[in-house]
């Protein structure tokens, strides 16, 4: 099955389940039409703490921590059900305070 | 439940009208259903200042309290709650800020204070050893806070044992976004309480560390969780915080559509990097400013590197110090930053008000609907930081246009009128949104349109229902979502700012409660916490109604809620769905939903019955 390759951006990495601070930059290779979610369960087996600070595979659902943005836009109308294709550059971006 | 630690059961009473001072007991009521910080300043100020009562009335009262963990040694315990009637809402206002005060004045023998009146001169009140004095600040006329600091600390010989709060020119001339500035740069930013203080002509308050014993009533307990605290604030929930600082945020905010650039002009900014705290701490010379008993040590100060600022030491700005001195004005030069950061705390006002206000002549300067001669000469254009220092001057000294900003950004637009009335940014309650773009950033939005405290309420920086035990959220756009979510998360924040503790040194909930039953022997848990917090916001909003909030004031301005043109949040558009948020928001909150009155349901089921009929 023909597969694509995304680039998935970790900004401030270690507030996102990883042991070393940001930015962290993996290219991944994806499934023709693979969702987002599929993706990040595949991740979660892969790094530690990924599923405490970022996504929890048993419920499906991302941390409200967390915002993602898909080729520098927030609007994922398909939300985690979104379609990744070739190219797509995928940045996770934690929820500060600011203050 | 009576409090066996945590409380002096002192509160200094100022008469600044009759120049006496006294010392009252706390009521056990008081601490038992209004803990202290805000919810004891809140009841103070239903009860004293009645309807009718505005702002710069003798008769307003200028509330300042601790809480049961202030001054003890859990970390951030310096925090204190500034209670009052604000000039920007003319509505109620509450304040926090961190440093030493909020733990010198329980040291000094006072879990709060409550002042009154208005002194014929201008003065100051130097607190020391269980008593109070009011003395002459004549000498300290115009002089800008942290100068105000400095003779006042050298003058009564207290160095680092005293704590001062005072007001810049800015408070002295009654500017609308006056803030209350102490302990080096600390700041009561909202609501122009600084305003208040200065029509009371109190130029500062000076407080000696002094001996009391704090009780406390499990001092294992309090130990251990200090530590269980603070580790937890410092690996999970403020670790940016204690790496990089507020600032450390920066660049988080670029890339996810919440950092205000050029008036929500644009929603971009390449230079952000350069504003990020991990810059800043790796670039700059930073030394710790901790406040009390901080383990975070997140306050630092710095000595700028690098630009034609080099040289120049202030405070590390917070995060919305670098907004509002960075992109909101067009400026792409850090050292700048700090710069005017530090001119605008001597000067006395609040930052982000001042950003919106500035931010706005930029827009209309570019535009022409201000020109060079209505600016009194000043070439407004964007990242002009000497201009925005000269005009920082202007405002806080009421000169020439100063004298019209000096009214914050909602009523100088509505005087000058014409298009430029729609590119200005604010609620129209009045309350000043932080320097964030809550188009990117929907809870925060609605919570400032909708909060009875003059700022952010229910959310803080966002929204994290896991942490009650929630499902999270699916959606950060999704109007139902949204309001939903905020009144959920309603309560607690308030609750935290009674205790006397700083947010950030407190992210995890349980063991702030714990911490809390430790210190006072109570038995709370997050319910009965959260609806503590609840009673407090209800109080609020009812004194609110009676002093004339209309449910028609809770939106944004056009520019606040204006579809981004450009960046990560391009065509989100919250408009269509605002007021559905806020009637939806208001209905879960057990208020009725087209006029957002608390239903009497809601008031007995936090325990004010007695104000059903009051309003």
């Amino acid at each position: 099955m023909p597969t694509s390759k995304v680039r998935l951006e970790f900004w401030m990495a270690d507030r996102l389940g990883f042991d070393q601070p940001g930015p962290l930059i993996l290219e991944e290779a994806v499934e023709e039409g693979e969702s987002l979610r599929s993706l990040l369960t595949r991740l979660v087996a892969r790094f530690n703490n990924f599923s405490e600070a970022l996504f929890d595979p048993e419920t499906q659902s991302l941390s409200s921590e967390v915002s993602i943005l898909i080729n520098n836009h927030i609007n994922l109308s398909q939300g985690m059900d979104t379609k990744l294709q070739d190219g797509d550059k995928i940045l996770f971006l934690p929820i500060l305070a600011g203050g | 439940m009576k409090a066996a630690g945590g409380y002096l059961k002192k509160v200094l009473r100022v008469d600044l009208s009759a120049a006496q001072t006294k010392t009252e007991g706390l009521p056990e009521e008081m601490a038992e259903k209004y803990i202290g910080g805000t919810g004891a300043g809140v009841r103070y100020l239903y009860d004293e200042v009645p309807p009718g009562v505005e702002w710069n009335d003798p008769k307003n009262r200028l509330i300042l309290f601790s809480g049961p963990l202030g001054a003890t040694r859990i970390s951030g315990t310096g925090t204190f709650s500034v209670i009052t009637k604000g000039p920007m809402t003319n509505l109620a206002g509450c304040s926090q800020a961190n440093g030493l005060f909020g733990a010198y004045l329980k040291l000094s023998g006072f879990d709060g204070m409550v002042v009154q009146g208005a002194s014929s001169h201008l003065a100051y009140l130097f607190i020391h050893d269980g008593k109070a004095e009011i003395r002459d600040a004549r000498h300290l006329k115009g002089k800008g806070t942290f100068e105000t600091e400095e003779i006042l600390l050298k003058e009564l010989g207290l160095g680092h044992r005293g704590s001062v709060q005072c007001i810049g020119p800015a408070g002295e001339n009654l500017i609308r976004y006056a803030i209350i500035s102490g302990d080096g740069g600390h700041v009561v930013a909202h609501n122009g309480m600084g305003a208040v203080m200065g029509s009371k002509r109190l130029k500062a308050i000076v407080v000696a560390r002094g001996q009391a014993e704090i009780p406390v009533k499990d001092k294992k307990a309090v130990e251990r969780l200090t530590r269980e605290l603070h580790e937890d604030a410092k690996s999970k929930g403020s670790k940016r915080i204690y790496e990089a600082g507020t600032g450390g945020g920066f660049s988080a905010a670029a890339l996810g559509g919440w950092l205000p650039v050029k008036n929500y002009t644009t929603n971009l900014f390449p230079e952000h990097a350069q504003f990020d705290g991990q810059y800043l701490r790796t670039h700059f010379k930073m030394k710790h400013n901790p406040c009390w008993a901080c383990q975070l040590r997140h306050c630092k100060t710095c000595e700028v590197t690098e630009g034609p600022y080099a040289g120049l030491v202030g405070e590390e700005p917070e995060y919305e110090g670098l907004a509002t001195w960075g992109p909101v004005i067009g400026n792409t030069d850090p050292g700048a930053a700090v710069m005017l950061n530090r001119f605008n705390d001597q000067m006395g006002m609040d930052l982000n008000e001042a950003g919106w206000v500035i931010g706005w002549v930029m827009e209309c300067y570019e535009k022409g609907a201000l020109k060079k001669k209505d600016l009194d000469g000043l070439e407004m254009t964007w990242g002009n930081v000497e201009a925005v220092k000269a005009i920082l001057e202007r405002i806080a000294n009421r000169q020439g246009i100063g004298d019209i900003l000096a009214e914050g950004v909602k009523r100088a637009s509505e005087k000058i009128g014409g298009e430029a009335e729609n590119w200005a940014i604010y609620t129209h309650t009045g309350a000043a949104p932080r320097s964030h773009d809550h188009r990117g950033r929907w809870c925060e939005m609605l919570d400032t349109c909708v909060t009875n405290t003059s700022t952010i309420e229910a959310t803080r920086g966002g929204v994290f229902p896991e942490r009650l035990g929630y499902p999270p959220v699916f959606d950060k756009f999704s109007p139902w979502e949204v309001a939903m979510i905020n009144a959920k998360e309603n309560g607690w924040l308030q609750f935290v700012d009674c205790l006397g503790i700083c947010a950030f040194c407190c992210p995890n909930r349980e063991l702030t409660v714990q911490c809390t039953n430790a210190v006072t022997g109570w038995d709370l848990d997050l319910k009965s916490a959260t609806r503590i917090g609840l009673r407090i916001v209800n109080l609020l909003r009812v004194f609110n109604l009676r002093h004339g909030l209309k449910p028609e004031m809770e939106r944004p301005s056009v520019r606040y809620s204006e579809t981004p043109k450009d960046g990560p949040i391009k065509g989100r558009s919250i408009q269509p769905y605002f007021s559905f948020m806020v009637r939806t928001y208001r209905e879960l909150m057990g208020w009725d939903p087209e006029t957002g009155r608390p239903l009497p349901q809601t008031l007995k089921s936090v325990g004010l019955e007695e104000l059903i009929e009051k309003f």
